[in-house]
């Protein structure tokens, strides 16, 4: 068993009153939350003891409240606590004075930004990120914390390690644990739904987790309670759970013959806010998944992104291999798996839109009616692999092409081949019904293998056409050192790599100007 | 008109694209149009408010709006040429979308389609302004004002597309020869990439054929169609290709942006030059 230490990472965002004292701010009325964290602290020692278990892990603690009231200043940057995990070391460290760092911000959103920044920057995140936020409802509930909440995940998706965000409410009012949208649809205030929104699905792991702390979620519900006091909260068993569980999962996880990477940027002058380009990246490493959101439809960031986490969670169903656009091997059964699929996804979807921010907007509630649309393209690795080779499927749908290269060349390109095959109106999935005919009729879905010094490459519409295109006429020497470089290169280190090469090309106007998402896997030659 | 025609519309290059339209609201307005039951003013207004909204679309992104469009509305009749939303704060007084939204109110209208239960279906449509007709047609009055405000936009935005107007009419200005001239100062003014476009829509009470998008005037019945004709602008090479994608077959190279005798569903589609034709991602 290789010896990758692994470091959890917890961060916790609270709501808070109180003046600051040193690096703590002191629990206002009605959020006792350092019992919490010391909760969350003990249940990751004693996570996975019978294999092997978490030395250390990683504690970001932030505090927000309103500006204009008695306090140190804010700071911008998060501050990180790496504590051991020793069982003896965790005795007695409480009120010991080697404290968890908190910092404090003047609001919500201004803590996530700092997060999401933070989690960027990490060299090493490979285990799922459990962000608990625990508030009472005095944030804005405004559509900039929201995007600040889905950039975070963003962030932690990229970087290969799936995020939680758990939001506990605490009021005195009913509302009931880990709810469905349609709980939250009607008449919930503003604030219920604003966190609900910003909560992570449940999915279908999820399930199995919570009902091992002995609570009921459905898959397609949410990490979301209300309760009156913290400690009515599962969230501490439910972390132990979770971060145990991702110690098994790792036990399944990709085998070190590959070398992944994975990059976002968004167009010139916009943020990874505003990004429509989707990367998700499974937890065990073997699965993974891009989507590029329509530009000119509202919400499509929130589909591209409800594809991918269905396709994290469960596959699309595999169809014959057939290139081009065929209805030859396609049969009515895979027509339904297929609607089934993209029904699931959709649930992901529809309560992402704020429909009751909307209401009174009827140009804004008409474009959200039209609907959105997006590509999707993913690779699933099949087996363990030697150096014979590893197997892999994968399937695409849309101008998010799969490329897989050997010596230098293109071996094998889908659903585009050439550069000149891509155009301003590809086929999308859509979230309006009645097209899953089309859909299969486009659909590619094949399996091939991967030998020692093969990339096999993910990338958004703009990208994909300037590598083919570089490769076709001869120029792809730039851009294969390019790729072999990001792929030497750490993750965080590769990033400016990234960005300057993508820079570049825009300005010389090789690269439409269009979000670009790119994830690359190669596998490593025997050194031997 | 001289120009380029390429320039493409993007709201982080703020490049902006300025469109006005001209309606006549004269008391002549008020006539049946042909066989349309309603009248000319209501299905103009109509057909307008249309229009607002199909350009609200593309710039509508989730709660947040992208300014593809400045967008203006003069009314030219009984109180000679007046702003019929008001005053917005791009140049010249013309509105952003963000600007156009919160002035939008809305209407209830009676469609020709059955519901499904018998009844004709009703649907809600947003609505900036309300029909009106009286007096005379003060066309030239119309032309001064947006050549003022075409003047105080390019100015900020001298690197644009071409601003382009789209007037609705029913008959002959009160001063034609004063309006020729404005109509003919207000085509010069222009941007980098061209000069301003001046497209004209008659309506029609009478039902007589209609000619669209003529090439030249041969064909027109009248002085007062070949009025028309000549302060019409040619749609630009590059804005031809788009038109026939978005189905108006009936441009081609070398037309003018007239139409002569419309009916409702030809001013709808008239309109679509202005709205559809030109759009963010407008290929060249």
């Amino acid at each position: 068993m290789s010896e990758v230490r692994s470091i959890p990472v917890l961060a916790i965002l609270v709501e808070s009153d109180g003046a600051v004292e040193g690096d703590w701010t002191t629990a206002s009325a009605g959020i006792e939350w350092k019992p919490v964290l010391w909760g969350l602290i003990r249940e990751l020692a004693g996570a996975g003891q019978t294999e092997a278990s978490y030395e250390e892990a990683d504690f970001v603690v932030a505090a927000y409240r309103r500006e204009g009231t008695a306090g140190h200043l804010a700071e911008s940057e998060l501050s990180c606590t790496r504590l051991s995990l020793r069982q003896g070391s965790i005795d007695g460290l409480e009120g010991s004075g080697q404290e968890v760092a908190c910092v404090l911000f003047p609001s919500l959103e201004a803590s996530l930004t700092a997060l999401g920044k933070w989690v960027l920057e990490r060299e090493q995140i490979d285990w799922p990120v459990l962000v608990v936020h625990m508030t009472q409802g005095r944030i804005e509930c405004s559509p900039e914390e929201e995007r600040k909440a889905g950039t975070v995940k963003v962030a932690c998706d990229l970087r290969r390690a799936p995020s939680v965000f758990y939001n506990i409410l605490v009021t005195a009012d009913a509302v009931s644990a880990f709810p469905r949208c349609e709980e939250v649809a009607e008449n919930a205030p503003p604030l219920v739904k604003t966190l609900y929104r910003m909560s992570s699905p449940i999915g279908i792991r999820g399930v199995e987790l919570l009902a091992r702390v002995g609570s009921v979620g459905e898959s397609n519900a949410r990490y979301f309670e209300a309760v009156r006091s913290v400690e009515d909260s599962v969230v501490t068993r439910f972390a132990g759970v979770l971060f145990a569980d991702a110690i098994k999962q790792r036990g399944v996880a990709l085998n070190e013959c590959l070398t992944v990477r994975a990059f976002l940027m968004p167009k010139e002058r916009e943020t990874l806010d505003d990004c429509e380009d989707v990367v998700s990246i499974h937890q065990n490493r073997r699965r993974f998944a891009i989507s590029d959101g329509a530009g000119t439809a509202s919400y499509s960031a929130e589909w591209a992104r409800a594809l991918c986490r269905q396709a994290m969670d469960t596959p699309p169903p595999v169809f014959a291999d057939v290139e081009g656009a065929t209805t030859e091997g396609r049969t009515k059964e895979d027509e339904d798996r297929l609607r089934g699929w993209w029904g699931n996804a959709l649930d992901y979807w529809r309560p992402e839109v704020p429909w009751e921010r909307l209401v009174s907007r009827l140009t804004m509630v008409n474009k959200a009616k039209e609907g959105s649309g997006a590509t999707l393209a993913g690779i699933e690795i099949l087996d363990g692999g030697g150096q014979e080779g590893v197997r892999f499927r994968a399937w695409a749908l849309g101008d998010t092409c799969v490329i897989h290269l050997r010596n230098n060349k293109v071996l094998a390109s889908r659903p585009m081949v050439r550069a000149d095959q891509f155009n301003n109106v590809p086929l999308l999935l859509l979230t309006r019904p009645g097209f899953v005919e089309i859909y299969l009729r486009h659909w590619q879905s094949w399996e091939s293998t991967l030998v020692p010094g093969d990339i096999l490459l993910m990338g958004t519409d703009a990208l994909s056409k300037y590598i083919l295109g570089a490769l076709e006429s001869g120029a792809g020497t730039g851009v294969l050192a390019w790729l072999r470089d990001l792929l030497c290169k750490s993750q965080v280190q590769g990033w400016h790599q990234f960005e300057e090469f993508v820079d570049a090309r825009r300005y010389e106007e090789q690269m439409k100007n269009d979000d670009v998402a790119i994830v690359l896997i190669e596998m490593k030659k025997d050194e031997g | 008109m001289a120009g380029t025609y390429k320039q493409e519309i993007s709201a982080t290059k703020n490049l902006p694209m300025c469109l006005v339209v001209l309606l006549d609201q004269s008391g002549s307005m008020a006539e049946q149009f042909g066989a349309d039951k309603r009248s000319k003013a209501v299905a103009a207004a109509r057909a307008v408010n249309t229009a607002l909204a199909e350009m609200m679309a593309p710039c509508t992104k989730g709660e947040k709006f992208r300014d593809y469009y400045h967008i203006g509305v003069i009314g030219y009749g009984a109180n000679a040429a007046q702003d019929l939303l008001g005053s917005g704060s791009a140049p010249g007084g013309l509105f952003t979308p963000g600007e156009l939204d919160s002035k939008a109110g809305k209407e209830r209208i009676q469609l020709d389609e059955d519901d499904g239960t018998g009844k004709l279906k009703v649907v809600e449509r947003a609505k900036w302004f309300d029909p009106v007709c009286a007096g005379g047609t003060p066309m030239e009055d119309a032309f001064q004002q947006a050549t003022e405000k075409l003047k105080q936009w390019v100015a900020k935005y001298p690197n644009s597309f071409p601003p382009i107007l789209m007037n609705i009419t029913d008959g002959e200005a009160n001063v034609p020869e004063a309006a020729e001239a404005a109509a003919q100062a207000l085509r010069q003014i222009s941007t980098n990439d061209g000069e301003a476009l001046l497209f004209n829509c008659h309506l029609s009470a009478t039902g007589a054929p209609t000619v669209e998008y003529p090439v030249s005037d041969i064909n027109l019945p009248d002085d007062h169609s070949k009025w028309l004709f000549r302060i019409s602008s040619d749609i630009p090479e590059t804005m031809v290709k788009n038109a026939q994608k978005t189905g108006l077959s009936a441009v081609t190279t070398g037309s003018r942006g007239f139409v002569y005798n419309a009916t409702a569903a030809k001013l709808i589609r008239f309109l679509e030059t202005g709205t559809k034709v030109v759009t963010p991602g407008f290929d060249r």
